[in-house]
């Protein structure tokens, strides 16, 4: 039985797991473009950045491009479990209601 | 203790998955590789239609005509990974190169200076080589899309020597184009 995630849950965690689960697992994503694409601020897509890193859901890898420090966010293979279970477990809920 | 959820929680989570997963397919849909199919099949339609107008001898300024799209490819590529990055981003840049010594330089080297035709021919099989290989690797619409413009390539080739340069713009960069178009506007 798939398990929701409480990390996972928050509906900004969420729609950040959706969009890098989106990717195919060698792909990372710039944290300006994420944050436009999901419509957030810095600190907003920053804080729940930490807290899924925190987790073990994405990592970050900092580096520079044209001399400009950037920084790739990508899903874990571990995060990508856990955010398949957690959307089984939320179709499981409406499946069984 | 388990987190509990009502079902209307539950949908509205999903909701709000799929409006991010479709935010994130509309990106990876402008990274699909349609850019570089609509760079490179203005340049295979230029040149060719140059040599039509121009005689055999405007094989000679093919290189020039090459020089705005390898500068075009660079900058797709740039800003594509200043998005999205990742360990393949520079394999366009390898293909182009490895397509650059084997379909482009090396007939010069074994022929010295090859009939113009049959260069032109040999190089754009080459690039297709390079299509159905990737295509066998990465996404099979790349395969399918090799081997119908080598077949054309080598209609073009033999039984249309008259109309050949035209036959090659259409034929050869045509379907390069219009690959762009259908991957950019029907894949989901």
């Amino acid at each position: 039985m798939p398990e929701l995630d409480e990390i996972i849950h928050q509906p900004v965690r969420l729609r950040i797991m959706a969009a890098l689960g989106s990717l195919s697992p060698r792909e990372q994503v710039d944290f300006a473009f994420l944050k436009d694409k999901l419509e957030l601020t810095d600190g907003n897509l920053g804080a729940h950045l930490r807290a899924l890193e925190d987790a073990g859901s994405i990592a970050g890898e900092k580096t520079f491009v044209a001399r400009r420090p950037k920084t790739f966010v990508a899903a874990s293979t571990a995060g990508r479990k856990a955010f398949a279970g957690h959307v089984a477990a939320l179709q499981a809920i409406i499946k069984t209601s | 203790m388990p987190m509990k959820l009502s079902p209307q929680d539950a949908a509205t989570a999903l909701a709000e998955v799929d409006l991010a997963r479709t935010a994130m397919r509309h990106v990876i849909r402008e990274h699909r590789g349609h850019y570089y199919l609509w760079i490179w099949g203005a340049t295979w339609i230029a040149m060719p239609l140059t040599a039509y107008f121009a005689g055999d001898g405007a094989v000679r300024y093919f290189a020039l005509i090459c020089l705005p799209g390898i500068l075009a490819s660079v900058a797709v590529s740039l800003v594509q990974r200043r998005q999205i990055s990742s360990p393949d981003s520079f394999r366009p840049f390898g293909v182009m190169a490895g397509i650059l010594l084997f379909a482009v330089i090396f007939p010069f080297v074994l022929h010295g200076r090859p009939d113009p035709r049959a260069y032109y021919a040999y190089a754009c099989l080459a690039c297709m080589q390079a299509y159905v290989v990737m295509g066998l690797w990465v996404d099979r619409y790349l395969l399918w899309l090799g081997l119908f413009v080598a077949a054309m390539i080598l209609v073009g080739f033999f039984l249309l020597p008259g109309i050949f340069w035209l036959w090659m713009a259409l034929f050869a960069g045509g379907p390069l184009v219009l690959t762009g178009f259908y991957i950019r506007h029907c894949w989901r």
